[in-house]
């Protein structure tokens, strides 16, 4: 009986215990959190950084655009193409040449042939005129969103280049435009 | 005899009560007559909270903003922070609501290569990567009240390399658009 009671007093001082601890750390706790401070805040949201688009068609991508089968010399062949500015930003475009293969190597008919480039957006206007094998690239100046230009391309067989050596002869061509932010 | 011991004890009884009355009489004199008092108050004790609040000049509005951004674009804006409170207060500076929106066939997030400088006059709050802000806790300790300060922001588009293909380097950020807020906190 005195047993009995003896552990429900100690039961008793445990949960008064217990008690008096979640007061201090309810205290403390509220002591911590009140004790921090006043904030204020502000915010700038909003800050949008978008990235333009520079971009352009030919209406000769990916094909050919001067077909100079059998030329001969003293003869001519030309292509005509449209390139339009398509993006949102302006672009300083070149066109360049992107590769020669010589069939055969030697003497090349790429030293023989005049490969020259015009503007005939209006009048025209020659950008380039030297042989194939010394063109690297010609400067197109820029081109705006929505601007339209047109370009011919022109393979000319000088006949004061004729040589036996380039009966038969081939030469393949590569150019590419290239625009660039300014 | 009987009576005789009757009126004794009646008499024994009036000096009782003649006694009592008396002590009564006297404790009253010594009550009413014994105290001086004096009192003062301290009246008004008014305790008031102080405020701790700041003024921003683009309060929910961007610091900047950029369209058509290409390779080597600069984009700058500012902002000024000031103490309008009574309180003096430390302010940190943080970032939050980042979104990337890339449009394809490009994949490219802008936040990972736009750039980011904050100065405080002379003094460099941050510089590096837009996304890598973090929190800033800004210099000056506890700002006191009207102080301000003048932050300007300086977004760089680093010009890399010529992009080998239409969607490498530089070239996988078209079109893309990222977004961000900047966040200012004073605690007293």
């Amino acid at each position: 009986m005195s047993g009995e009671r003896g552990s429900g007093s100690r039961l008793k001082r445990a949960f008064v215990s217990l008690l008096v601890l979640a007061a201090l750390a309810v205290s403390l706790q509220s002591l911590v959190f009140s004790g921090a401070s006043f904030t204020a805040r502000s915010g700038d949201p909003g800050n949008i950084l978008t990235a333009g688009n520079l971009g352009h068609t030919n209406s000769r991508d990916g094909q050919l655009l001067v077909d100079a089968a059998g030329i001969l010399p003293g003869g001519s062949k030309a292509g005509t193409l449209t390139l339009t500015g398509t993006g949102d930003l302006p672009g300083a475009y070149t066109l360049a040449k992107t590769g020669v293969v010589d069939t055969p190597a030697f003497p090349g008919l790429s030293s023989a042939l005049v490969l020259t480039v015009e503007d005939i957006t209006a009048v025209p206007r020659t950008l380039s005129s030297t042989t194939v094998a010394s063109f690297t690239s010609v400067t197109l100046g820029v081109v705006a969103p929505s601007e339209v230009r047109q370009y011919r391309v022109t393979l000319a067989f000088p006949a004061g280049a004729a040589d036996p050596g380039l009966q038969g002869a081939a030469t393949a061509l590569g150019l590419q435009f290239t625009g660039v932010t300014q | 005899m009987k009576r005789m011991r009757v009126l004794f004890g009646q008499r024994r009884l009036q000096v009782l009560v003649a006694m009592a009355a008396l002590l009564l009489a006297v404790s009253v004199v010594i009550g009413s007559g014994a105290n001086f008092t004096s009192t003062s108050a301290n009246p008004s004790n008014v305790f008031s909270a102080g405020n701790l609040s700041h003024s921003n000049s683009k309060a929910g509005a961007a610091i900047l903003t950029a369209a058509k951004m290409k390779p080597g674009d600069v984009v700058t804006g500012s902002v000024i922070i000031t103490n309008d409170g009574d309180l003096a207060g430390t302010f940190t500076l943080s970032t939050s609501g980042l979104t990337d929106t890339a449009v394809a066939p490009y994949t490219g997030k802008l936040s990972d290569v736009l750039t980011l400088k904050i100065m405080d006059g002379a003094t460099s709050i941050y510089s590096g990567p837009i996304k890598s802000v973090g929190t800033i806790t800004l210099p000056g300790g506890a700002w006191a009240p009207a102080v301000a300060h003048t932050y300007d922001f300086t977004v760089t588009f680093p010009n890399g390399a010529v992009p080998t293909g239409p969607t490498q380097g530089d070239n996988n950020y078209k079109k893309a658009t990222m977004s961000i807020q900047f966040d200012w906190v004073s605690a007293s």
